[in-house]
């Protein structure tokens, strides 16, 4: 069966955070400093800066997100579309996931 | 903390440097961080590529003059972004089969005409041509046909009038 998620599936390391930002993205646009608090309250995971934007600067090179000119030092980011639907699709692999495992889980 | 900064590239601290020095502004020295810090900028300098991607995108969103396009495509990453395993092993097929046919046919072609300098000069085609080739899968993958025919076929005919040349002066020493 053909995937439709695999944008990120060559991520490598960054995979989690990639889409963790994605998500955090996902209720409007932020900068690094919004997005490692969102995402610690989400997840409960603290990325630091060197992983935060090693997973930003592999989003932005793919077009799943975009930087936001800004007159300040911190430059929001927002998602594009490619990014949403890349998130979409990977979101809906995973609710897939979870219910065969959950559905393993029950018949155990 | 911000002096670990230095270990990024400088085309990543232009995009980056000043948001994550943000990041870092008023954190006292934290070894998870120097070390996540450290990490990250092994990472950016083992894929260069990433960054370049990134960086690309933006000169891209800006700017729609046909130099700021030309100049997108010269600063693609080396390597397509979304080259997947089947990809190389196309490109590797295309590579390997490519250099046994094209030797053979230089081996018969040598052993029917003889020693010619023109045919020795064409032996260098038995390796090129293939990496040319294998390329539409990888640095030219996700480029519209025509600027691949355009580049492959460009690169092919350069390299024929190059071993020209060399056979054309070779003749002539």
């Amino acid at each position: 069966m053909a995937r439709q998620d695999d944008e990120l599936d060559d991520f490598g390391r960054f995979a989690e955070p990639a889409l963790l930002i994605l998500i955090s993205l996902a209720d409007g646009a932020k900068h690094g400093y919004a997005m490692t608090d969102d995402i610690e309250q989400v997840a409960g995971v603290r990325f630091g800066p060197g992983t935060l934007y090693g997973a930003i600067t592999r989003l932005e090179g793919r077009g799943l997100i975009q930087r936001l000119e800004s007159d300040d030092r911190r430059n929001p980011y927002k998602l594009t579309a490619l990014g949403e639907k890349a998130l979409r699709a990977r979101l809906a692999s995973l609710q897939a996931i979870a219910r065969v495992g959950q559905r393993r889980l029950a018949s155990a | 903390m911000t002096w670990l900064l230095k270990l990024y590239p400088r085309v990543w601290q232009r995009r980056y440097g000043a948001e994550v020095a943000d990041l870092l502004a008023g954190r006292g020295f934290s070894l998870a961080v120097a070390v996540d810090l450290v990490a990250g900028a092994i990472d950016v300098r083992l894929h260069p590529s990433a960054t370049l991607a990134a960086a690309t995108a933006a000169t891209h969103e800006k700017d729609t003059t046909m130099s700021g396009r030309i100049a997108s495509l010269v600063c693609a990453p080396a390597i397509g972004s979304k080259v997947s395993p089947a990809d190389q092993w196309k490109a590797g097929g295309i590579t390997i089969g490519m250099t046994i046919v094209l030797a053979l046919i230089w081996m018969g072609v040598h052993v029917r005409i003889g020693d010619n300098p023109y045919v020795d000069s064409m032996s260098v085609m038995t390796y090129m041509f293939p990496i040319v080739f294998s390329m539409r899968y990888t640095y030219l993958k996700g480029r519209p046909a025509s600027v691949q025919a355009i580049l492959i076929g460009g690169m092919t005919l350069f390299i024929v009038a190059i071993m020209l040349a060399a056979g054309w002066i070779t003749a002539r020493m």
